[in-house]
């Protein structure tokens, strides 16, 4: 142990804090250096002085002056928000002015969302607008038989020109003019 | 009025220690009520610790004027921010916390005024000239004289030490305590606390 170790642990050893081993290391270290001794005796008088020195009291009328101070505080308008009381007051943690402050940014985040997201979307928004659009169509078309979600390809080729309707596609029968790739 | 009665026959008490434990309410609870609004629990609480935070800000301004006002100023702000408490530290780190930081607000603006205003001589800079008394080397550190001397040594220490080692060696408080009032980790206010007894020993070594 050197004399810098010795004064790290000063405080530590009037503490009572060090362990066994160190604290007979220390000792050996003071019974070998007079003056280490010395050092550590001044500290623990100057430690002794210091929880001696008197308590300094506040003067005689310190409280009236501070309850007139806390009438002013309660009258104050600015201090008002301060002095009310707020428990209970608080939003996810939030004083009710920071709250108004995150929702205000939190819509206004959503709203500037929703105004993007079509402009960069766009290609991919076409096609499911356009299945939208057809199978909103269909149940309300003058046909009969609406058709299932299966048969929407088959549906859009029976335009206009079928004329045998969408009864003959369903079973299978199909005009001789339409070959199928099987047909030799 | 019960109530009054209640607080009042403990009100004047330095310590909660010798109270009547049937009457003893902990700081917490005392500040939890006074935040449901029961106004005799803050003038509990202003009892109980006005004059230990006196004697910290004094120790630490080293003016008892301005010590007051920082007092009070604590105090108030007690009062006005009561609802910024919360019960996750001891009542007694926070407000001496709130003491502290107006202290240090306090030390920076006087000293910014004696920059502009060199021939402004401050009170404590004749307050503790040391008085012609004769030593008694056998007595040497009880006294006003000790005190003094003590007083004017700690002043010198820079202001990170000087905190700590009043809140350890004046104000009595745990290692663990301090760490929260400065913010700053327990090995941290250890080395601090030892450097500061180092530096005063320094100082007051002569005395010995």
């Amino acid at each position: 142990m050197n004399r810098y170790q010795f004064e790290d642990l000063i405080s530590d050893y009037l503490e009572n804090k060090l362990p066994i081993a160190k604290r007979k290391e220390f000792e050996a270290f003071m019974e070998a250096n007079p003056e280490a001794k010395d050092q550590l005796e001044s500290i623990r008088s100057l430690m002794k002085s210091m929880k001696k020195l008197p308590e300094v009291k506040t003067s005689d009328g310190f409280t009236a002056k501070l309850m007139k101070r806390v009438e002013f505080e309660k009258n104050r308008p600015s201090a008002k928000k301060y002095v009310t009381s707020a428990v209970g007051k608080t939003y996810f943690g939030f004083t009710p002015i920071y709250a108004t402050v995150m929702t205000a940014l939190v819509i206004a985040f959503v709203v500037v969302g929703m105004q993007l997201v079509p402009k960069t979307n766009n290609n991919s928004t076409v096609l499911p607008t356009s299945i939208t659009a057809e199978t909103s169509i269909i149940p309300n078309s003058s046909s009969p038989k609406p058709y299932q979600n299966d048969d929407i390809m088959l549906a859009e080729d029976n335009d206009s020109t079928d004329v045998d309707g969408p009864a003959r596609v369903k079973s299978g029968q199909f005009d001789d003019k339409i070959k199928l790739v099987g047909n030799k | 009025m019960s109530q009054m009665n209640h607080y009042s026959a403990n009100s004047f008490s330095r310590s909660s220690q010798h109270m009547d434990k049937e009457f003893v309410y902990t700081d917490e609870e005392l500040i939890a009520r006074f935040q449901n609004g029961d106004e005799q629990a803050y003038v509990e609480l202003v009892n109980r610790y006005r004059d230990r935070l006196m004697t910290f800000v004094y120790r630490f301004v080293n003016d008892e004027v301005i010590a007051e006002d920082i007092v009070q100023d604590t105090l108030v702000k007690l009062y006005t921010h009561k609802d910024y408490y919360r019960n996750i530290a001891k009542f007694s780190t926070w407000i001496y916390t709130i003491a502290g930081n107006l202290a240090k607000t306090e030390l920076r603006k006087k000293k910014r005024r004696k920059v502009t205003n060199l021939s402004d001589m401050g009170s404590e800079d004749w307050e503790y000239q040391i008085p012609a008394v004769e030593r008694d080397t056998g007595e040497i550190v009880q006294g006003q004289f000790a005190e003094q001397q003590i007083q004017k040594a700690i002043q010198s220490l820079p202001l990170h030490f000087r905190t700590v080692v009043i809140l350890r060696d004046i104000q009595e408080l745990s290692y663990e305590e301090i760490s929260k009032i400065v913010e700053v980790p327990l090995g941290t206010v250890k080395s601090r606390i030892n450097r500061a007894r180092l530096q005063l020993q320094e100082m007051l070594k002569e005395l010995r």
